[in-house]
């Protein structure tokens, strides 16, 4: 088609959905408001700074996976590995005091290399060696799991308190709020600077979108992933961090569903699985979607077995919008 | 009807009478009308957007129209979609094939309706069938081989044979020759003319003015989504044409080439890939366009993949005369050398990204302060490149998907342009380009010759490669085998040496 | 600031209601919402709840040993106003912080089924004596053995949880295998234990690992399993195996289906405890502590009983017929 007034018209009946299209972050907003004002008619608690600070509290570990994850699917790719590398990082950090004297401090940078060389192996499997993301990542998975539980099957509880300053609390008003809360957000803005307005962020969006022409533009692919996939895994070891501060244990049992609930909060964002589209700000939305549910639906008296249907239906919805808005382009 | 006063050799098949169809904002189609016969070849000729698509997809049932009628020798039929296109005999191959491309050439000839003995299929008949039908066509592949190990051209015969397995009597082209190289399209035309022979109709729909004048009977020119006329084309001259689908004379097309070449921008000095470039060597001038012709398949493309870093290579080369060893596109791109890939949106293009990313991907570092990328620097570097190139968008944060190929082209020159590009290859610059936006095209490398930027153009299309190039290698099997000056170039004298006449002393 | 201070003045106005209100809000939090099991203890609160005029708020894991889940659900449920909070632990130490969180928060905080490491993280325990279930059904079997040497094989819930070492070491202690601290969460064996295997609690997991049980060693005659699902998975792998007449099951829950088990043959002895029991207790500290503000505190034993169609002489026990009546049940 040669002039843009005759290019291909669309049917009238998504042209609602193909504006959303044009800026996909307004679609997950709305839900989070919609939800918000559903719920704060339905429970006179819901609506309260304690409650909201609750909520964020509850998302800042998915939330910090997201960030990793949301990286990895912005190129085209997908982490499995990311709750079980947070896991590996957590008890690490935890049991290398607890068990072996170290200094917390030295810990923590132990536990953060294991995330460093888990997300360098993730990267470079996958550039140089050529496997698909999720192969890769099913396979580092279960190495990290079993990683785990040969370090320990015991919870460790005896966390230096060091590590659990992110589960500390300041006040705003009467409402506290937790240092891990304002690290992830911080992180979050951090992610959004960074493929919003650097090289760095334009090339994971280039490699993501279609990996051959970044690479005849100029861009080193190979080192953009394995960046990528690095910076990904640091998330998830501050992730593990986070996750210490908040539950006060090195928990060798936690992170196995890491992987599908991190991917939860990327698609209720509105972010392509097939990358190159997406926005970070939209995971940190997805991540308060389900917490906010979660919280609402607790604060109703309804279980947990619909808590996770509903999550289940909004995934649907929000891939479905995603992929009306995006039909035929 | 216009067309009704051509005689063909066959009773007349198919009568669309002022088809109109409407999409919302847009009338796509408005009062066309075209008529093809048995044993006759069609051609739909028109610019990108004049409607030829949409005209095709109402035919093929693909779309449903708003106006008009549709007769079937004669009768009125109603096409309310592809079940009832096939049901009465017409076939559609359009660019993208719809192959399996994991299945086995007998698996898709008879896709979706394999003979069956009792419960089992019955593979020995479809296995004979299929050979029966490609030996039809002459094409010597197996039945059994996966589509995926195929060549386009080779798939392109599989598309075909899978028509006439459907008892095809009228079949639709849509831009086969796009996908095909020079030496391919010799194969395709004798293909349509032995369809023609067997007495199915053809439409065919094409860019090249040079196919319909080989292939076609007859030709309906639509311009803007209207009809504009149906000819003989025997009673015409490719001006003639030219002037009806453009509204301008075709030697406006290739502006005059009036600059002095400078001094020696590139020079290659046995450039050499295992199995593809045996020893080659050559030199390009500042200001200076140069042709490669060949035939698909001679080793043009690898040559300038090599020259831009893009794949493993042994060479001496230099770059205004100092070492230039690319070892990635990155360097290449440090030393002002930049490639506008043959296949723009596999390898050029970021689709779902906007016109300014796409634009300002490999100058990102020139828009950039501090590590930030400075909106400001950025846009204007883009609106600048939108206006000097003339790029059709709404705004600079227009995603490119949605965009014509011609528009898309100007983005990827924008790319190159904003780094300082002082050798520009083109693979391919104006495939699948309508004739207005490749007269732009041509206006752009023009300018940037005076601007003293030296051009390698790779090109299937002689005419394109006569009309701008200033020095032409012809290449085969690898090697370059002869170099011709702008005054001594002829269609015969490249296909000469690009076919494998006697060998010329390379320049 | 300005939204801040109208959430706070909300907050305030909306605490202030709930002093005034006369409904206590008791919080259940199970393992998981898919174990009969828990279904059981469910419905044993939610009657008790509805008998005493309070409002229960459910909860629980997405799994067996998820133990952010049971953190989230119990910081929601303080937050929605819960009284008290009744809680079955998936993982015992982790959850102890958050436990004493909603503690310091005011909450009367009891642990069903399953104590804490350590116990004193909660104020009070209904539990069943996990070590004892085990100790009965090995005393039992090893007088259903009647002197044949054992062969055993162990399917157990998943290392590092206390309930599962308790019930596997009663076993062995009951047989006279092994000597065990009744508290410890790390499994002893014996060498009569030819082949032990994580279930998770879980049919098709008990199933496989019987499978591989059997693969390793076709001797084996003595099966001791987690649960009743672990078991009913052996049995399948088992009577696959052709050995259904060669090999004893035993189990701990004594849940419907699985006394129907001891019915069918399937499972020779299962120890039979109380959920409903617990949880209706547990309702009943939680409204007591809110009209009186009096704590309920330490360990309450809410009863095991062997349940067996073939008893043994020295080993107190009951038929299939009192298990029926009694599965799972108080009254």
């Amino acid at each position: 088609m040669s002039t843009v007034a005759t290019t291909s018209p669309a049917p009238p009946r998504t042209d609602f959905l193909r504006s959303l299209g044009s800026f996909p972050i307004l679609g997950p907003v709305a839900a989070l408001i919609l939800a918000c004002i559903f719920f704060a008619t339905q429970s006179d608690r819901f609506l309260s700074g304690a409650n909201f600070s609750l909520i964020l509290q509850q998302v800042v570990v998915v939330g910090t996976l997201a960030i990793g994850q949301t990286l990895v699917i912005l190129t085209g790719g997908i982490d499995l590995s990311n709750g079980m590398i947070m896991a590996l990082s957590s008890v690490l950090m935890t049991g290398l005091y607890a068990n072996s004297g170290m200094d917390p401090y030295l810990a923590v940078l132990v536990g953060m290399a294991v995330c460093v060389a888990f997300g360098v192996v993730n990267g470079w499997l996958h550039t140089f060696i050529g496997l698909p993301p999720f192969i890769v990542t099913l396979g580092t998975y279960s190495i990290a799991y079993s990683l785990v539980r040969i370090y320990t099957t015991a919870t460790i509880t005896d966390v230096p308190p060091a590590l659990n300053f992110f589960g500390d609390t300041f006040r705003i008003g009467s409402t506290a709020i937790t240092y891990g809360t304002v690290a992830m957000i911080v992180l979050y803005v951090i992610a959004w600077f960074v493929l919003r307005s650097t090289p760095a962020g334009r090339a994971v969006y280039a490699v993501g979108d279609n990996p051959e022409a970044a690479r005849l533009a100029g861009i080193h692919t190979g080192r953009v992933l394995i960046a990528v996939y690095t910076i990904a895994a640091i998330s998830y070891g501050i992730a593990g961090l986070l996750l210490v501060g908040r539950m006060g244990v090195g928990d060798p049992n936690t992170g196995q569903n890491g992987n599908l609930e991190s991917i939860t909060a990327v698609v209720l964002g509105g972010t392509s699985l097939l990358g190159g589209r997406g926005y970070i700000m939209g995971t940190l939305v997805g991540a308060l979607i389900v917490g906010v549910f979660r919280n609402g639906l607790q604060l109703m008296g309804i279980g947990s077995n619909y808590q996770v249907l509903i999550t289940g239906v909004l995934v649907i919805l929000a891939a479905s919008v995603d992929y009306l808005s995006h039909r035929g382009k | 009807m216009r067309a009704a006063t051509a005689e063909g050799p066959g009773k007349v098949l198919l009568e669309m009478k002022g088809i109109g169809k409407t999409f919302p904002g847009v009338k796509a189609l408005q009062g066309v009308s075209l008529t093809v016969r048995e044993g006759q070849v069609h051609a739909l000729l028109g610019e990108n957007g004049a409607g030829k698509s949409t005209l095709i997809k109402i035919l093929s049932g693909a779309y449903a129209k708003d106006e008009g009628e549709i007769l079937w020798e004669g009768k009125p039929v109603a096409i309310r979609g592809p079940e009832d296109a096939q049901a009465l005999g017409i076939s559609t191959i359009y660019q993208e094939f719809n192959l399996g491309r994991q299945l086995t050439v007998a698996e898709n000839i008879f896709l979706g309706q394999l003979p069956r003995k009792g419960f089992r299929v019955d593979w020995k008949t479809a296995r004979a069938r299929s050979r029966e039908l490609l030996d039809r066509l002459g094409a010597r592949i197996s039945v059994d081989a996966k589509v995926e190990r195929l060549s386009v051209a080779e798939q392109q015969l599989v598309e075909i044979a899978k028509a006439l397995n459907r008892k095809t009597r009228l079949l639709v082209m849509d831009e086969p020759s796009a996908v095909l190289g020079e030496g391919d399209l010799e194969r395709l035309f004798e293909v349509v003319r032995s369809l023609q022979q067997q007495g199915i109709g053809i439409v065919y729909i094409s860019h090249r003015l040079v196919e319909i004048f080989a292939l076609a009977d007859e030709v309906t020119v639509l311009k803007d989504g209207r009809y504009v006329a149906t000819k003989r084309v025997a009673d015409v001259q490719m001006d003639d044409l030219v002037r009806l689908m453009i509204g301008r004379d075709l030697k406006d097309v290739y502006p005059r080439r009036a600059t002095p070449a400078g001094p020696v921008l590139l020079e290659v000095k046995n450039l050499r890939r295992p199995k593809l470039v045996h020893d080659v060597s050559f030199h390009v001038r500042a200001g200076e366009i140069v042709g490669f012709s060949g035939i698909t398949g001679s080793g043009r493309t690898e040559v300038v993949r090599a020259v831009f870093g893009a794949d493993p290579h042994t060479a001496e080369m230099t770059m205004e005369g100092r070492p230039y060893r690319p070892r990635s596109p990155k360097d290449a791109i440090r030393s002002g050398v930049a490639l506008v890939t043959e296949d723009r949106k596999g390898q050029g293009l970021f689709l779902k990204l906007n016109v300014a990313v796409n634009t300002t991907i490999s100058a990102i570092r020139s828009v950039t302060r501090g590590g930030v990328i400075r909106r400001a620097k950025e846009s204007a570097l883009v609106e600048k490149m939108i206006r000097d190139l003339r790029i059709k968008t709404p705004s600079a944060r227009f995603l490119v998907v949605n965009m014509s190929g011609g528009n898309q082209q100007k983005v990827i020159l924008a790319r190159w342009l904003s780094v300082h590009t002082k050798l520009l290859i083109m693979d391919e610059p104006t495939r699948g380009i309508d004739v207005g936006s490749k007269a732009e095209i041509y206006q752009i490398m023009d300018e940037l010759t005076k601007r003293g930027v030296g051009i390698i153009m790779i090109s299937s299309e002689l005419p394109e490669v006569l009309g701008m190039s200033d020095r032409i290698y012809v290449m085969r099997e690898g090697t370059i085998v002869g170099e011709l000056a702008r005054g001594a170039a002829s269609e015969e004298a490249i296909m000469k040496y690009a076919v494998g006449g006697e060998l010329a002393a390379a320049g | 600031m300005k939204l801040q201070r109208a959430l706070v003045a909300a907050a305030a106005a909306v605490l202030a209601g709930e002093a005034l209100a006369a409904d206590v809000t008791v919080g259940l939090i199970t393992k998981t919402e898919s174990n009969p099991f828990f279904v059981k203890m469910k419905e044993g609160a939610s009657q008790e709840a509805k008998r005493q005029g309070a409002k229960l708020l459910t909860g629980a894991g997405a799994k067996d040993g998820d133990n952010e889940g049971q953190v989230t659900a119990l910081e929601n449920m303080i937050n929605a106003g819960a009284k008290g909070i009744l809680i079955t632990p998936s993982d015992t130490k982790a959850i102890v912080p958050a436990l004493q969180r909603a503690r310091q928060q005011g909450a009367l905080v009891i642990a069903l089924d399953t104590a804490t490491e350590p116990q004193s993280a909660v104020d009070a325990l209904f539990a069943t004596d996990n070590f004892k279930a085990g100790v009965l059904i090995g005393q039992w079997a090893k007088a259903a053995m009647a002197g044949k040497k054992p062969v055993i094989a162990t399917l157990d819930l998943q290392p590092g949880i206390t309930v599962g070492a308790q019930r596997h070491n009663g076993f062995l202690q009951g047989m006279g295998l092994a000597k065990a601290d009744p508290n410890s969460s790390n499994l002893v064996t014996a060498p009569q234990v030819v082949c032990s295997q994580d279930t998770h609690g879980d049919q098709a997991e008990g199933q496989a690992a019987m499978e591989n049980c059997l693969s390793k060693n076709p001797d084996i005659n003595l099966v001791y399993t987690i649960n009743e699902p672990a078991a009913f998975g052996a049995y399948t792998a088992i009577r696959a195996a052709g050995k259904e007449k060669d090999i004893l099951i035993v189990s701990v829950d004594g849940g419907c289906r699985g006394v129907q088990g001891v019915v069918d043959g399937k499972i020779a002895a299962t120890s039979q405890q109380y959920p409903l029991k617990m949880a209706t207790m547990g309702v009943q500290a939680v409204v007591d502590y809110a009209k009186s503000g009096k704590k309920v505190s330490g360990y309450t034993d809410t009863g095991v009983t062997l349940i067996t169609d073939k008893a043994q002489p020295g080993v107190p026990s009951k038929d299939s017929k009192f298990g029926m009546a009694n599965c799972w049940g108080t009254k």
